[in-house]
């Protein structure tokens, strides 16, 4: 073995742990999918001291190693680059500087066995951008990291050429536009840190009304970097409170904030291009989730390939500090060509939980067809099949399934998942027939851009398309997603559509399904018509009505 | 005797990423030369010699750089040539960040550093040690 290491998150949010061994990356899990806290824990001071141990734990176990095997275990935050309290504006800055330079003892306690003289601090948005450009595996790319904040900065331009990385430039605090989306999502009544993504929805719903304050406020530079003065929220629209009655009002403040974005992420690529003179981008960070953005910075920037790490938040953070290490110790990573790095269990074992848990089920011949023709019968089907995802999007692993042809099960999705109404849900697609129904950068295996939906294709696949007239989508390639490729192509063959409705498998503010004990709970909970785990299928009827009136239930496999 | 010169070199870099001159003179020549290769950085051309250039190494180091990260990844040595591929990873307010694969070409002399030389492109260094007589 040349070297096995492990990348640990856990400094703000979204704490996650990632192995590496010989330049492969082994596993990589979040910890809210083993704790069930979402993002595994608050972005706060307070909580730095809290280390992703289960999701930690579960990736040495899966590679049959022990902490005592490690080479080195990368923590994502260098506490020497740390600032203070007038860097950042947090009164307890300190604290969590000092919990991290305690987090090599911490780690050592959490994992028995570990020297914690292996624990290597990365700088955190050099962990970003390694989880970018090691994944993409490109031979040299311009590299972009944006998110709320690092150390002491919010953004790193870079140039990733030779084997090795660049930094060019790096936006100091207190200017961020991570930070600064976050503080509309809270402002607009959603949980910051979290619920962004509902900002960049809702600013579909409006128009760039406030663009020109917004210009005002947000400002970029001449040498890669931008400034962000404190927004007079409240003068732009009125706050609200979690649940309250959004405006037009508050989505023009959405969407002038979503224009404004794009248009400084134009202006850095641009700088970024001209001084890298790459073609090629790479992207991580949170602000690289947001996909209207990256849509418009292939459409219209400079680069004529972008790449964006499926766990572009903090969680990523665990890989790319994981890989950076892994290539000083001498094993290059390799590229990424999968974000299926999660917890998987076999027939034997799911049979084994559904048994344990008392419900009726069958062994399917062929669960690909068997769904695709409930989803053709425009069923809702809870799909738990294989290694769980890296990162936030549901890709074919953990996902709540429906037919795209029915305008209405966008709202049947939502009032399953306890939502609200403005959010879309999302297509996946046959890769061989994207280009057919959608426009834009194709493949899209990580649903980190926005499609135009082809005209024509707008009344097939209504439930999928968003207000604006595009949809999140995510393409599938056989070799890659045989299960998923097949269920496509079956669903297509019954109702002459290559597209299946697909959005993440849990309830509003829970973390994605893992376990089989998540997938059970979310199917006992919430109206959905079947489970489809591994090859076995258990239906909502069954489920419920199993119980005869003797009081017996009814456990067998029904072939 | 690799495994001698493998723990030598790791030796010799735990003291150079140790910034600690003594360390470095323990297993360095008398006459030992170092060619750095940092000339922008460091504002020097000539190489560091003997233990009072190694010292001033140390400073320079100090002065242009808050972290210095050299990692050793794969040791070779024909005779008395050792050349090592590894990273360097580089840190300061003023200059950034770096981390590139660079290699070293040392000279030893009755087992002890003589000669050293850092190569930014590792092929010149390869190349340079292909030449070495075997």
């Amino acid at each position: 073995m040349t070297a096995a290491v492990l990348g640990v998150n856990a400094v703000f949010h979204d704490s996650a742990a990632a192995l590496v061994v010989d330049g492969e990356v082994v596993a990589a899990a979040e910890e809210e999918r083993f704790s069930r806290r979402k993002h595994g824990k608050p972005p706060l001071a307070f909580s730095t001291w809290e280390l992703p141990e289960l999701a930690a734990r579960w990736c040495l176990r899966h590679a049959g190693l022990t902490a005592a095997d490690l080479d080195a275990v990368a923590y994502s935050y260098d506490p020497a680059l740390a600032i203070g309290k007038e860097g950042t504006g947090d009164p307890w800055e300190e604290l969590r500087t000092a919990f991290v330079r305690r987090a090599p003892r911490f780690l050592a306690t959490a994992l028995p066995g570990l020297d914690p003289a292996r624990v290597r601090f990365v700088p955190h948005h050099v962990a970003h951008a390694a989880s970018a450009y090691h994944g993409a595996g490109f031979p040299s790319s311009a590299v972009l990291v944006l998110d709320g904040r690092g150390e002491a900065a919010s953004h790193l331009a870079g140039h990733r050429r030779d084997g090795g990385l660049e930094v060019l430039a790096a936006q100091r605090l207190p200017h961020s536009l991570g930070l600064l989306y976050e503080e509309l999502t809270d402002h607009l009544g959603f949980r910051r840190s979290s619920d962004e993504y509902k900002v960049m929805a809702m600013a579909s719903y409006g128009r760039p009304a406030l663009l020109a304050p917004m210009r005002e406020l947000i400002g970029v530079d001449r040498e890669g970097g931008f400034t962000t003065e404190p927004v007079p929220w409240e003068s732009l629209a009125p706050r609200l409170a979690d649940g309250d009655e959004w405006t037009p009002r508050h989505a023009d403040l959405a969407a002038s904030v979503q224009a404004r974005l794009e248009e400084v992420l134009l202006e850095l690529c641009g700088w970024l291009a001209e001084r890298t003179g790459e073609r090629r981008l790479v992207m991580a960070g949170g602000v690289a989730l947001n996909c209207v953005a990256n849509s418009r910075i292939a459409r219209e920037g400079p680069f004529e390939e972008i790449w964006v790490q499926p766990a572009a938040g903090d969680s990523g953070t665990a890989l790319g500090a994981a890989t950076f290490v892994s290539e000083q110790l001498g094993a290059p990573p390799r590229q990424m060509r999968t974000a299926a790095l999660g917890r998987e269990w076999d027939e034997a074992e799911l049979e084994a939980w559904l048994r344990g848990a008392g419900v009726p089920f069958r062994r399917c011949d062929d669960v690909a067809a068997t769904v695709a023709e409930r989803l053709a019968e425009d069923r809702i089907v809870a799909w738990h099949q294989g290694r769980s995802e890296w990162g936030p999007r549901a890709l074919g692993h953990r996902s709540l399934l429906a037919d795209p042809r029915r305008a209405d099960n966008l709202e049947r999705l939502n009032e399953i998942k306890g939502r609200e109404q403005f959010r879309p849900v999302a297509p996946m697609v046959l890769e061989s027939r994207a280009a057919e129904v959608f426009e834009g950068p194709l493949p899209s295996p990580y649903m980190l851009f926005t499609h135009r939906v082809r005209p024509g294709w707008e009344d097939r696949i209504a439930a999928a398309v968003h207000v604006d007239g595009t949809a999140r989508i995510q393409t599938v390639e056989p070799a890659a997603e045989p299960l998923v490729a097949r269920m496509l192509a079956e669903f297509e063959r019954r109702t002459g559509v290559p597209v299946v409705v697909n959005t993440s498998l849990n309830t509003a503010g829970r973390p994605m399904v893992d376990d089989p004990r998540d997938a059970l709970e979310c199917f006992g909970s919430a109206p959905i018509d079947f489970l489809a785990i591994g090859p076995f299928l258990v239906s909502r009827g069954s489920f419920f009505a199993a119980e005869g009136e003797s009081g017996e239930r009814v456990l067998s496999v029904v072939g | 005797m690799a495994e001698d010169c493998t723990a030598l070199v790791g030796r010799l870099f735990d003291a150079l990423n140790g910034r600690d001159p003594a360390a470095i003179a323990e297993i360095c020549d008398e006459g030992v030369e170092f060619f750095s290769r940092a000339d922008g950085a460091f504002g020097r051309s000539a190489p560091y010699s003997g233990p009072g250039g190694l010292r001033d190494y140390v400073a320079d180091v100090a002065r242009s750089w808050e972290e210095v990260l050299m990692t050793p990844c794969e040791v070779e040595r024909r005779r008395e040539v050792v050349l090592v591929r590894g990273r360097v990873y580089v840190r300061s307010h003023e200059l950034g960040i770096r981390d590139v694969p660079v290699a070293w070409l040392w000279k030893l002399r009755e087992g002890r550093f003589l000669r050293g030389e850092v190569f930014p492109d590792p092929r010149e260094a390869e190349a340079r040690f292909a030449a070495a007589p075997v």
